[in-house]
């Protein structure tokens, strides 16, 4: 059977699943919809396999690169731990391509997993040169939710303190400032310009009535601004990091699930 | 009564019936109508509402998965990339200053992710604590105080009975005083302004959060001028989701609400001058017959409408509103007419009685009687004298 007819046979099958489970709900046959809903969830599954398999086949020019490809390549872009939502962003805008959330979803456990099989010795050869991590809380080390960094960066890059947050958004904005300048008339220089408009409007001195926007100017607003905050940011991070060395290898990557509760907390 | 009492007491009269998370909105809506116990009661045992609305035959509320969505969108945008949105609007209105930018995000997702192995009141009481912790660092001014914390959660004794209310954010200059900030997805339009029936919901929703806020600073030995008397109210510009910001003036909504929950009656002396055997039942399992869905329907009709009730005008947006309506109409309250004609009746309950004091069918016996009598016979004949016959 060729693949064509194969891929319209398990659509079939999935249809008629479905149209006898709603006969079923209809005529409210319990133990029928439950065994329907079975057979259904294998047909579906098989459905997707073959599906996928044919997308992956024929995408071969436009397919997208690995999700972890993409990610790091937009968090080396970036230089700083960075916001899910932020490396999307940049993702469509730089590079044109579209990161599922749901696939970003299961990347950490991912990158977890694959980091702890190579250091369990037998597959040794193929750990990776980076590792997508999370950025972890300078005073638990606990894995931040949906802020993405690289194991390559050092630990006091990867500790978000308080003034964290908005410092390493000035950095990605300054260095999305550089990467505008080299572009020249390259095709993602509209979306990327885009995207640092949006930057703009929240950078006291990036705009002013007379002057039109431009990256250096933005650049200039948002490395001001910086100044002014950096010494008080990498302080905490540095005493941070300090503490955090004394983890494992592990827990410096991936952070650390141990809660540590103070008394008010404990009495809640 | 202790708070211990009423949870019990609330606990029984609860039996099996789902709960719902309480918030700020509800409450609101609860200090609306603040003389109905029914309400009182409904909401302090955090009743799951939309349950039992339908088992009180009262419409579902009509919420737009559109509109849903669209705030869910703005508020994403405007609390993604370090709250920069936030940052900027704090800035322009309420005078924060650039090296105030230190953050904390205390969001249940947030603190889910960081602390795995703790349940979900654990982590409630953890944000709880944290919040309390750092509005102390923040009111102190000190050097390791936070200038925004992302969904703070703040508790509010109702009724006796403890409740959390989330705040979207919380800001505090470190030569300022703590202000909330809400954002909603309304629409902020430049000739006409946003809609002020929404932004009045919204402000009293915020009242909510200032008072549990006046409470904690208070327990953690802050001045009642720690807290601002306005909020940050950010909205759409326009259709689009671009964020624009309002200050709005705080004080008489908040003393307001003070003033409403100083006399708010404690459950448990409610729930104690009723009948042991008022329980709610379960709610009816899925597959459940139609004959035993009616049976459990009429219980909780049966057990919501012992619950003392207080009918009037300010009860139009409470979503168990048809059910006491119809209640009212069975019982010829007086009530339906709105507040003014009930408080113009006195103790003159129902509207037949009234007719017939009107009419002299029946003679006035207490004050209350011998005012409608004379009020409204002095109407009935303006009436009849212009032309009008009152057939009742």
């Amino acid at each position: 059977m060729d693949r064509a007819a194969e891929i319209k046979q398990a659509m079939d099958k999935v249809a008629a699943y479905q149209a006898e489970l709603a006969r079923a709900v209809e005529a409210r046959e319990l133990e029928r919809v439950n065994e329907l809903m079975a057979q259904l969830s294998v047909a579906e599954r098989r459905r997707n396999r073959l599906l996928q398999a044919e997308a992956t086949a024929a995408g071969s020019a436009g397919s997208a690169p690995p999700i972890r490809e993409q990610v790091i390549a937009v968090l080396g872009l970036l230089g700083s731990p960075s916001p899910v939502a932020l490396v999307r962003d940049v993702s469509a805008a730089r590079f044109g391509e579209i990161i599922q959330p749901s696939r970003l979803a299961s990347l950490r456990r991912d990158e977890q997993r694959s980091w702890q099989a190579a250091q369990r010795g037998t597959t040794r050869s193929q750990a990776r040169p980076t590792y997508v991590t999370p950025a972890l809380t300078y005073d638990r080390f606990a894995p931040m939710r949906g802020v993405l960094a690289l194991s390559s960066w050092s630990l006091e890059a990867r500790l978000i303190g308080p003034t964290s947050p908005r410092a390493d958004l000035l950095r990605v904005i300054a260095r999305l400032c550089d990467e505008a300048d080299h572009a020249g008339d390259a095709p993602w220089t509209p979306d990327l310009r885009r995207l640092l408009w949006k930057f703009t409007r929240t950078i006291a001195g990036a705009i002013s009535a007379d002057d039109e926007l431009t990256n250096s100017r933005l650049r200039d607003a948002a490395q001001r601004e910086l100044g002014q905050i950096t010494d008080a940011d990498k302080a905490e991070r540095s005493g941070a990091a300090e503490r955090a060395r004394r983890l494992d290898p592990e827990e410096q990557l991936f952070g650390t699930s141990l809660h540590v509760s103070t008394p008010s907390e404990a009495a809640g | 009564m202790t708070a211990h009492r009423s949870a019990d007491l609330l606990s029984r009269f609860r039996g099996d019936f789902p709960t719902q998370d309480l918030d700020a909105r509800r409450i609101a809506g609860m200090l609306e109508a603040p003389h109905c116990e029914r309400r009182l009661i409904v909401d302090a045992a955090a009743l799951n509402m939309p349950v039992l609305t339908d088992l009180l035959d009262c419409p579902p509320a009509q919420v737009s998965p559109h509109a849903t969505r669209r705030g869910q969108e703005f508020e994403r945008r405007v609390l993604d990339n370090a709250m920069d949105e936030v940052i900027a609007l704090t800035r322009t209105h309420l005078g924060m200053i650039r090296t105030e930018t230190r953050q904390l995000d205390l969001s249940p997702s947030q603190m889910r992710t960081q602390n795995p192995a703790l349940d979900t009141p654990a982590i409630r009481r953890l944000r709880v604590a944290r919040t309390r912790s750092h509005i102390a660092a923040m009111i102190a001014s000190s050097d390791a105080a936070l200038h925004l914390v992302r969904h703070p959660l703040l508790e509010l004794d109702l009724a006796g009975v403890p409740i959390r209310l989330e705040l979207d954010v919380l800001t505090c200059a470190t030569l300022g005083r703590l202000t909330p900030v809400e954002i909603k997805s309304l629409p902020l339009h430049h000739h006409t302004d946003a809609d002020p029936h929404k932004v009045g919901a919204a402000v009293r929703q915020i009242a909510v959060y200032l008072v549990a806020l006046r409470r904690l600073v208070d327990s953690c030995g802050g001045k009642a001028d720690d807290i601002a008397d306005q909020a940050l109210l950010i909205m759409t510009s326009g259709f689009s989701l671009l964020p624009e910001a309002r200050v709005v003036d705080m004080r008489p909504h908040v003393d307001h609400h003070e003033w409403v929950l100083a006399r708010q009656p404690q459950a448990a002396l409610v729930l104690a001058d009723l009948p042991r055997d008022v329980v709610l039942p379960a709610p009816p399992a899925p597959d459940a017959s139609t004959g035993q869905k009616q049976d459990i329907k009429a219980a909780t009709q049966q057990t919501v409408a012992a619950l003392p009730m207080h009918y009037g005008d300010s009860c139009s947006s409470c979503p168990m509103l048809k059910f006491c309506a119809r209640q009212a109409a069975a019982h010829d309250a007086v009530a339906q007419l709105g507040t003014q004609a009930a408080n113009a009746c006195g103790s003159v309950g129902t509207i037949s009685a009234a007719f017939d004091l009107i009419a002299g069918r029946r003679n006035p016996a207490t004050g209350a009687e011998r005012a409608v009598s004379a009020d409204f016979g002095r109407a009935a004949t303006a009436l009849a004298l212009a032309g009008v016959r009152l057939d009742h």
